[in-house]
């Protein structure tokens, strides 16, 4: 009888347990994909999307301990308010004030993306945080001692338990959860966004619709709706910055015909995310399109087929500002649930 | 309830047994002229120079065992094989007798594009590039001192699966049944194709990389 007791007792501990373990699997949340948009590139196969795993993502992004001497944090060039980029800077600074040599690249709409990095040469986003975890001009850390920080301390190994089922924090379940969250940064509620879903009450003025008209025929070839982006590589003609010396896409392929190409960045956001090129030499949008207006040398080698001037007029210049200020997303900049954790 | 006990004990006696008599254990053996590799260890070529190597790691994937022509049985796991930790020298439990071995010399494409990885393929092993996404399929490092006493270091990382400079290798050896199967890769062929002067570095994916991979592929045997 006794024994009775005790094999019941032990079984509804058992029950009880399970329930527990049932409890705690993390909240599968869905990717919503914008209306007449492409089937994203990332897949969440290996990966699903989580509540809890989009939250650490989101703890780690803002976290300096993921740098060397946890003096700055992914954030420290990605800004939520200006597009995630780092404004005011043509080119990033790491930790020590130490200075890279490109422009931090915006983080919007990365599910879409094949490739990161201005040349293209990170193949996955899951693989690509480990770059500005182990650059030296970044944070200069090794990812195996970010790795002994994190499971050293008194809350990470708790929250990974929660998002991945165990409490051993390694380098996929780091770099899982960090892609959770800069997966998640969908920018597409725009105003271009709205009139396009015909919402009620937006319109374009007629300034942004010529804007849109001169866009569609000069520059969507490759800033392509509704991403506003594409994922080749292009050159607009500007020369080599005699100190950076960046060769683009020719670093990462060694084919002569990719020398000067660059990804080509989303225009989402395009308002606030200056300065503007690899190397951020244009400080002002009015300064990119004057070069496209008139600054491109079409005896350039590199130049990517069929870019030339545009050659356009001032006021054609107004509207064509005025269209790209429409790709502001006011909802996602400020969207409190991409900020900093409280 | 003692006869079910027995049962139990016999039924697991046999799953092990079967489980025995069926695997293989796979060992790499790196050696220059015939002499097993110790790293930090001074060995002297044919020619009187004298090579050190302080590094020697490299992956092997996807086997395949054959058997008179047919295929017994695959394993498309990826291993690390490194002179540094000697447990790793030895592939455990990979099943089946065979005549005929196939695998990969490197990581193949797809698992180069498949994002973050664990275990043998984690990137804390120091195995992989971050800037320009991939695998380092062989990685060998050290010194060698020529006849006339200049010391070269070298670094050769080989690595690329982008097409035109695909560095994975695929190598098919012949095997007499024995158990353990022991797989020789003597680098001396490879070294004495190399000069030195010219050639002391490579750490990006390219046509030296590839033409380094066939070099070295060709120097397993069991």
């Amino acid at each position: 009888m006794k024994n009775r007791i005790l094999f019941f007792a032990f079984c509804s501990c058992i029950l009880v347990l399970n329930s527990f373990k049932f409890k705690t699997k993390p909240t599968v949340i869905e990717f919503n994909v914008p209306k007449k948009w492409p089937k994203p590139v990332y897949s969440f196969q290996n990966n699903p999307l989580t509540e809890e795993g989009f939250q650490l993502g989101r703890k780690l992004f803002y976290d300096p301990i993921l740098s060397r001497d946890s003096t700055i944090s992914c954030a420290s060039c990605h800004l939520q308010y200006t597009g995630f980029t780092h404004v005011d800077h043509n080119v990033s600074h790491g930790i020590e004030g130490r200075k890279g040599t490109r422009n931090s690249p915006v983080l919007i709409n990365l599910a879409w993306n094949s490739t990161f990095h201005w040349d293209g040469g990170v193949n996955h986003l899951e693989v690509q945080g480990i770059n500005p975890i182990q650059h030296p001009a970044e944070m200069d850390d090794k990812l195996e001692n970010v790795l002994k920080k994190l499971n050293a301390s008194s809350v990470y190994p708790a929250l990974f338990k929660k998002a991945f089922g165990s409490d051993k924090i390694t380098s996929s379940t780091l770099m899982k959860a960090l892609t959770l969250y800069t997966v998640s940064l969908v920018s597409a509620d725009s105003k271009y966004d709205k009139v396009m879903r015909k919402e009620k009450g937006v319109q374009f003025s007629k300034q942004e619709k010529n804007g849109l008209k001169l866009f569609r025929n000069h520059c969507a070839i490759c800033h392509s709706e509704p991403l506003f982006t594409s994922p080749n590589f292009a050159s607009n003609g500007l020369k080599m910055d005699s100190l950076l010396k960046d060769v683009g896409r020719y670093g990462i392929t060694h084919n002569p015909s990719d020398s000067m190409l660059f990804k080509i960045p989303t225009l989402r956001n395009v308002e606030f995310t200056f300065p503007y090129m690899h190397d951020g030499r244009f400080k002002k949008l009015k300064d990119v399109i004057n070069y496209y207006s008139d600054g491109i040398d079409p005896s350039v080698s590199y130049l990517s087929k069929p870019l030339k001037p545009f050659h356009f007029n001032d006021l054609e210049k107004k509207d064509l500002l005025s269209f790209l200020l429409t790709l502001t997303d006011k909802a996602f900049l400020y969207n409190p649930r991409y900020s900093f954790p409280k | 309830m003692d006869k079910i006990v027995y049962g139990f004990v016999f039924c697991f006696i046999l799953i092990t047994g079967y489980g025995q008599t069926t695997s293989i254990n796979i060992t790499f053996q790196p050696s220059i002229s015939n002499e097993l590799i110790e790293l930090n260890t001074i060995y002297s070529l044919t020619d009187s120079s004298k090579i050190e190597i302080t590094t020697c790691r490299f992956y092997v994937s996807n086997f395949s065992f054959f058997s008179k022509g047919k295929l017994l049985t695959q394993n498309k796991e990826a291993f690390l094989i490194d002179l540094e930790n000697p447990e790793s020298l030895s592939i455990d439990n990979l099943d089946g007798y065979f005549d005929q071995l196939i695998f990969n010399l490197g990581i193949d494409s797809s698992t180069n594009v498949a994002g973050i990885l664990d275990g043998d393929l984690d990137p804390i092993k120091g195995m992989y590039w971050t800037w320009n996404s991939g695998y380092i399929n062989f990685k060998l490092d050290g010194s060698i001192t020529n006849n006339t006493g200049k010391k070269i270091p070298f670094e050769y990382h080989l690595g690329g699966y982008l097409p035109p400079f695909q560095t994975i290798q695929t190598i098919s050896i012949d095997r007499e049944n024995a158990n353990p199967a022991t797989i020789q890769l003597d680098i001396s062929q490879f070294i004495s194709s190399i000069d030195f002067e010219k050639c002391s570095n490579v750490m990006i994916p390219g046509a030296t990389a590839v033409e380094l991979s066939k070099s070295l592929a060709s120097c397993f045997k069991f």
